[in-house]
């Protein structure tokens, strides 16, 4: 999965450091893309010099049509893709230089939620959140205290012991959120996450990414539904033709919810 | 890690990996029995061994016809070939104990075994059993040199010969039984490779989504060692079990025909050292070990390749 070829170094740096001189250096940027090109073997190029970075606390929508190259982008940031040019840097590391265990222990710094939910099917909602925990060999008893609490807070406090199959798509989204935060990742990342499920449900889980963000968590969304986007005053950076542009964020007087007001899922679903 | 936690490969639902604990329990126990058969030829070549050093026999056909006569004393008195024997014998040095069994007594011994009849119809040996002192190594062409110039026909038979073709046969016995024992170590280690490479593959998606979560390769293949350790190890303990009781069982069966000496003795506690059942015992821990590292190497190995 993780595609690395040698020989993809740049090959004229000083053209690089003259291009890109007029954006000041940020040392604690969390993800930084220089002139990224991705391609795939046999095929036009997915994405052509790319550059932006994502600053700490910052929340992005990421937006373009279906297949426009937002799945290939964010994995190059969560690891599964390397440019095939450029440099994409992640928590000041070139990807590039990463051994698959420094892979592993960067990717824990990462929450990632995906369309598909991506749940283990004969895990309970409970054993599915408690996974990136175990992984990063938390102890028991905190994972014991800390698992419900999130569950919880998505309003699954009544489904901890339910088997993925039995929730509906919302609620396996829910799951997901829950799984994708529960090791307090310092970036989200969410592909499509309200791809399978209703508008309202959509609103709802947005709701609480809002609220991961204000809470410290650098979120990046990507979605192609526009008019979602169109509620919250984020920016976006929108794909288009291979090529990134940044969009400001609407004014706030037209996002309705650009206030980030939270609100929460009560303990029965909306949607079950 | 608490351990009501359930794993989150399900590899159990895997159609091959239900037959690991079969495979790898049918090895174990035949893999026990192969070692124990090698200890016990060891152990048996080494008893025979044992209890045939110090040992010679001297035979002496024409017992009670007169012997050749010393040269320088031409004149003396004439004397049989047996006592020419034993005067030759009573001066050679580092002989402890002597016992002569004339043909009466040999005809005796074989009359059970070929029948009165016959026995009386054949003329045995007179054969001269020598215990030797263990002190000095004992000269034996210079003894059969002497014994052939005045008693010519006399045979000193050091077993040697008939102790290194059992010796030969036991150390194949031996080789043999190690090799079964390897070959089955093989085969337990492919079965244990491809369990969990079809777990890998059932799995592979939530071994996809595990490094997505961040976990370490070692993290992954951990949760394939404790799948082969719970499809396994229960299968190793029964297997050891059955195939000592096996062992024993045998040595029951076989007693009487052993007889009291313990020559043979197959399974008896008697029939091996007591390092010998401490390594029979250790066959299935062994295995489970074995099994344990390969799993291991195997997931790490599959990991990097396909992943």
């Amino acid at each position: 999965m993780i595609r690395r070829k040698p020989g993809q170094r740049f090959r004229d740096a000083g053209y690089r450091l003259v291009h890109m001189s007029h954006e000041p250096e940020r040392p604690n940027t969390v993800v930084r893309f220089e002139s990224v090109e991705m391609r795939y073997p046999s095929g036009p190029s997915v994405l052509r010099d790319v550059t932006f970075a994502l600053e700490p606390n910052s929340f992005h929508f990421l937006t373009g049509k279906s297949g426009a190259g937002k799945s290939s982008l964010l994995r190059m940031i969560y690891l599964t893709l390397i440019p095939t040019l450029g440099r994409v840097t992640l928590f000041g590391r070139d990807t590039k230089t990463l051994t698959r265990d420094e892979i592993a222990d960067f990717r824990r710094r990462l929450g990632i939620v995906f369309q598909d939910f991506r749940l283990v099917e004969h895990l309970s909602a409970r054993e599915n959140v408690a996974l990136p925990l175990r992984i990063a060999g938390t102890r028991e008893a905190v994972i014991r205290r800390h698992v419900p609490e999130l569950l919880e807070w998505v309003g699954l406090a009544d489904h901890m012991d339910a088997l993925p199959r039995t929730l509906s798509g919302g609620q396996q989204q829910r799951v997901a959120i829950a799984r994708a935060v529960i090791a307090r990742p310092a970036v989200l990342l969410a592909d499509e996450p309200t791809g399978n499920v209703d508008d309202r449900i959509a609103h709802r889980l947005l709701y609480l990414f809002e609220e991961l963000h204000r809470a410290g968590t650098t979120v990046l969304v990507a979605t192609h539904n526009d008019a979602l986007c169109d509620l919250f005053a984020h920016p976006r950076l929108h794909i288009e033709a291979g090529m990134l542009h940044r969009v400001p964020p609407p004014d706030p007087a037209v996002a309705r919810n650009g206030s980030g007001r939270v609100v929460p899922f009560a303990r029965d679903q909306a949607e079950a | 890690m608490a351990r009501e936690i359930r794993s989150e490969i399900a590899i159990s639902r895997g159609s091959s990996a239900n037959y690991l604990g079969w495979v790898v329990g049918a090895m174990v126990y035949v893999a026990v029995l192969a070692a124990a058969g090698a200890l016990f030829a060891h152990s048996v070549s080494d008893r025979w061994a044992l209890s045939l050093t110090g040992v010679l026999t001297v035979q002496v056909p024409d017992a009670e016809r007169p012997a050749v006569p010393e040269r320088d004393g031409a004149s003396g008195t004439e004397v049989s070939r047996l006592a020419a024997v034993l005067e030759i014998l009573r001066i050679t040095s580092g002989i402890g104990h002597l016992t002569i069994l004339d043909g009466d007594r040999t005809r005796a011994l074989l009359a059970p075994w070929l029948g009165a009849d016959l026995v009386g119809q054949i003329d045995p040996p007179t054969m001269i059993d020598l215990r030797l002192m263990n002190s000095a190594p004992m000269d034996l062409e210079a003894l059969r040199e002497r014994l052939s110039r005045r008693v010519p026909g006399t045979v000193v038979d050091d077993h040697g010969q008939w102790l290194s073709r059992v010796a030969a046969v036991t150390r194949a016995v031996e080789r043999g039984g190690w090799l079964i024992v390897a070959l089955v170590g093989a085969v337990a280690a492919l079965s244990v490779v491809f369990a969990v490479l079809s777990g890998l593959s059932v799995n592979r998606d939530v071994v996809e989504l595990l490094h997505l979560m961040g976990a370490r390769d070692g993290y992954v293949a951990r949760r394939f060692q404790s799948f082969v350790l719970k499809a396994a190890i229960p299968a190793i303990a029964i297997s050891g079990i059955l195939a000592l009781a096996t062992i024993l069982a045998i040595g029951a069966i076989s007693q009487p025909a052993s007889g009291p000496d313990a020559i043979m003795g197959f399974g008896r506690i008697g029939g091996f050292r007591s390092t010998d059942w401490l390594i029979i015992c250790a066959v299935p821990g062994v295995f489970a070990l074995f099994t344990l590292i390969t799993a291991r190497l195997a997931a790490l190995v599959a990991l990097r390749r396909l992943v």
